[in-house]
């Protein structure tokens, strides 16, 4: 059996670690979306590299962390973050890019600034891809904080690979179930912020 | 866009005072973290330092599953303040050290001490077993020919495959070692996961397999382990190793030293066998052995 309080332990860091790394890279996220959509040279860098890192096996990204950070907390932040940031990026970029230029002659027209443009033209059309974008960060970063259980970051990936050790169903169990519950939470929770914010208008 | 914002602030705000209590401690010198890695003993006898220290009143933090090349970085990055090292693991894989002629246990022993000093860390003491790797095969196939050393499978391994694990076939002190020392060539090697080996050998997938002597699924799996009368695979002598602050601080060292020498091969093997075949708690095992043993009271 697997004690209940190593279960609530490991639960409550996963839940950290995925937060944490989740409102680092979509504070880092958007405005490097917003960024790529007013400079084109800017543009080809930001997805350009977004793709390249995305591109480097999960397995790999955690492990390069290492000699550069060392192990913990904050280098599993990093490595699910590489992870979490291409989604957001490109996401956000399409969906504020995509938007028929006919509504940005509109608002120019009627003497928008392109900030004001941006903020309530181009975003609220951006929402359901910015959000589709979130939502799979999310997934990620709790499937990627997992694994960086192997970089000393804790979290359900200790219970998981302890189980595999032994090949131990129940600790297996203890520490994938939890997994799958953050997320539904995460999707669940991020489709009614999505609401709130597009129901106002 | 600034519900978002607030949101995002709240979030970060929260979590990173949180990580900070929770996971990020190894600036606290009352809170040890303690490293391991992902198999059996390890996780036992991560839960026997954290057990030893929290009787005396540390706090702990268990970092398990970690695998050797990390567990070396985080020690050196003071990230890691101890974990259970084996010597071979350190001469050959951390220290990157050249094979010896023949392996003596002790000299390894004096040349992974002085070599990890270098690193700023410390080798407390050694706890007695080792867990060297072994080679094994099927126990009725064994008795059939009559094999009991690797020495007797040089004649068989032309058609016989060899299961490994992950770095066993690859590591120049582990089967390339073997095939230079005995003049034996198998057919085939396969790799897979450590724990599939049995599997694989059982069902007769594989015909010889890389076993720890301290795995008790050499009996569950009826398989006969083989001697190295030549001495070809290095010795894995079990010790704790300390980053040099953590050293000089002398309750720490008295409280580990109980270990010394005290644990057995045998000891581990059925420690083990409370893991991998009775599917108990790794913390459970090493309180119930600690308890028995008068170490810590109950």
């Amino acid at each position: 059996m697997v004690a209940l309080e190593a279960v609530l332990t490991a639960t409550i860091q996963q839940v950290i670690l995925v937060y944490t790394s989740l409102a680092v890279s979509i504070t880092l996220g958007i405005p490097l979306a917003v960024v790529a959509l007013n400079s084109h040279k800017l543009e080809k860098i930001i997805i350009t590299f977004a793709n390249l890192v995305q591109a480097i096996p999960t397995f790999a990204v955690v492990a390069i962390v290492v000699p550069l950070m060392g192990i913990g907390f904050w280098p599993a932040i990093f490595a699910i973050m590489l992870r979490a940031l291409l989604p957001i990026v490109k996401n956000t970029w399409i969906g504020l890019s995509s938007v028929d230029p006919a509504s940005i002659d509109a608002a120019t027209g009627l003497g928008l600034t392109r900030w004001q443009t941006t903020r309530f033209i181009r975003f609220p059309h951006a929402y359901p891809p910015m959000f589709a974008g979130i939502k799979f960060a999310a997934i990620l970063a709790n499937s990627v904080a997992i694994l960086t259980a192997i970089i000393g970051s804790g979290g359900l990936g200790t219970l998981v690979f302890e189980g595999l050790a032994g090949i131990n169903i129940t600790t297996m169990l203890a520490g994938a179930l939890p997994a799958i519950f953050i997320a539904i939470f995460l999707d669940v929770s991020f489709t009614r912020l999505e609401y709130r914010l597009t129901a106002g208008r | 866009m600034a519900a978002i914002l607030i949101f995002l602030c709240v979030a970060a705000g929260c979590s990173e005072t949180a990580g900070s209590t929770d996971i990020a401690g190894p600036e606290d010198t009352s809170t040890i973290v303690i490293g391991g890695k992902p198999f059996n003993e390890q996780y036992i006898l991560a839960e026997m330092l954290g057990l030893l220290l929290e009787e005396q009143g540390y706090k702990t933090e268990i970092k398990s599953g970690m695998n050797d090349i990390t567990l070396y970085e985080g020690i050196k990055k003071d990230q890691i303040d101890v974990y259970v090292e084996y010597t071979g693991t350190a001469y050959s894989q951390l220290l990157k050290l050249p094979p010896l002629e023949t392996w003596d246990p002790n000299v390894v022993y004096t040349d992974v001490v002085s070599g990890l000093s270098e690193d700023g860390i410390t080798v407390l003491c050694r706890l007695g077993f080792r867990d060297d790797y072994t080679i094994a095969v099927r126990q009725d196939w064994a008795d059939e020919n009559s094999v009991r050393t690797i020495e007797d499978l040089v004649p068989y391994a032309g058609d016989m495959v060899f299961g490994s694990d992950l770095v066993f076939h690859e590591r120049e002190d582990g089967l390339p070692r073997i095939e230079e020392v005995y003049g034996i060539a198998f057919k085939d090697v396969k790799s897979m996961s450590p724990t599939l080996v049995y599997e694989a050998i059982a069902n007769e997938q594989v015909d010889a397999i890389p076993p720890y002597t301290t795995d008790s699924r050499v009996d569950l799996y009826d398989l006969q382990t083989l001697e190295d009368p030549k001495a070809a695979l290095p010795p894995y002598e079990t010790m704790i190793v300390m980053r040099d602050e953590i050293a000089e601080i002398e309750k720490i060292t008295a409280t580990l030293l109980v270990l010394e020498d005290r644990i057995d091969t045998e000891t581990m093997r059925s420690l083990n066998a409370e893991f991998d075949i009775d599917k108990r708690d790794a913390r459970a095992i090493a309180r119930d052995y600690l308890v028995s043993e008068g170490l810590i009271s109950g």
